[in-house]
């Protein structure tokens, strides 16, 4: 496995977790922020959502920057080449085409 | 980024791989599920097609290769934008009494370009993730 290859894994492993996806999604709807204030309105702890959020620092998916004695979270999605961009739109586009083979071959009941 | 990108991912089906197979090799099965809109005639080397997926986007295709019973191998492009060309293999396979495996492996045939990079809205962009299912945990990602 290469370095590339590598890069890759942490990618798709960060976004495989939905509480990581709805945690990038606010943080580009909603902007940088701690994470402090994404713990308000979920059901996870803060602690749970600072390691959420390491992973996806590791992806490069976010940027942390401290201001005082908070630490800002930022959505980096401009770090996703348009080769990976390619991927994980078209592996989005054969769920659906996949979910609705299986729907297509259930027999109705 | 040069090197070749390619997505692989399977679902498993409880119908038996003959049933699956009529899916993926037959224009009529293909139409319940491929796009919401397919126009083909054949499937078998060289036949023609047309879709329009999802996002209204239209796509040409052309079946390059069927391997009866087990594989089809079609390439597909945009109709505004030939450049963005892809092949894709839907492989079906047994898996039990009954049921099936249907495999797709998309490879890439064009660089993919920046520009659509660029046009495309950071906000869009995470918006795609919303639509994230089960299947990424199975998306494979070969360099």
């Amino acid at each position: 496995m290469n370095a590339t290859a590598d890069v890759l894994d942490g990618l798709f492993g960060a976004l495989a977790d939905p509480t990581r996806r709805l945690l990038l999604r606010r943080l580009g709807d909603e902007g940088a922020q701690s994470a402090t204030r994404l713990s308000v309105g979920l059901p996870v702890s803060r602690q749970a959502i600072v390691k959420h959020l390491q992973v996806l620092a590791d992806a490069g998916l976010v940027t942390a920057e401290r201001a005082g004695r908070e630490v800002n979270y930022a959505a980096t999605p401009e770090h996703l080449s348009p080769g990976v961009s390619w991927m994980v739109d078209t592996g989005a586009a054969w769920d659906r085409r996949l979910q609705r083979l299986k729907r297509h071959l259930t027999p109705p009941t | 980024m040069d090197e070749t990108q390619t997505v692989d991912t399977e679902i498993e089906l409880d119908v038996p791989a003959a049933d699956a197979w009529h899916a993926v090799a037959t224009p009529e099965g293909l139409a319940g599920w491929l796009a919401p809109e397919v126009e083909l005639a054949d499937v078998a080397p060289g036949a023609p097609g047309r879709i329009v997926d999802d996002e209204g986007v239209a796509r040409r295709l052309s079946i390059q290769r069927v391997d009866v019973g087990r594989s089809v191998t079609f390439t597909w492009w945009r109709e505004d934008d030939p450049g963005d060309a892809s092949t894709v293999t839907l492989v079906v396979d047994p898996a039990g009494e009954g049921r099936s495996r249907l495999r797709v492996v998309e490879v890439l045939v064009a660089a993919a370009r920046p520009s659509a990079w660029a046009s495309s809205a950071r906000g869009a962009w995470l918006g795609c993730l919303a639509q994230f299912g089960s299947a990424l945990a199975t998306l494979r990602v070969r360099m």
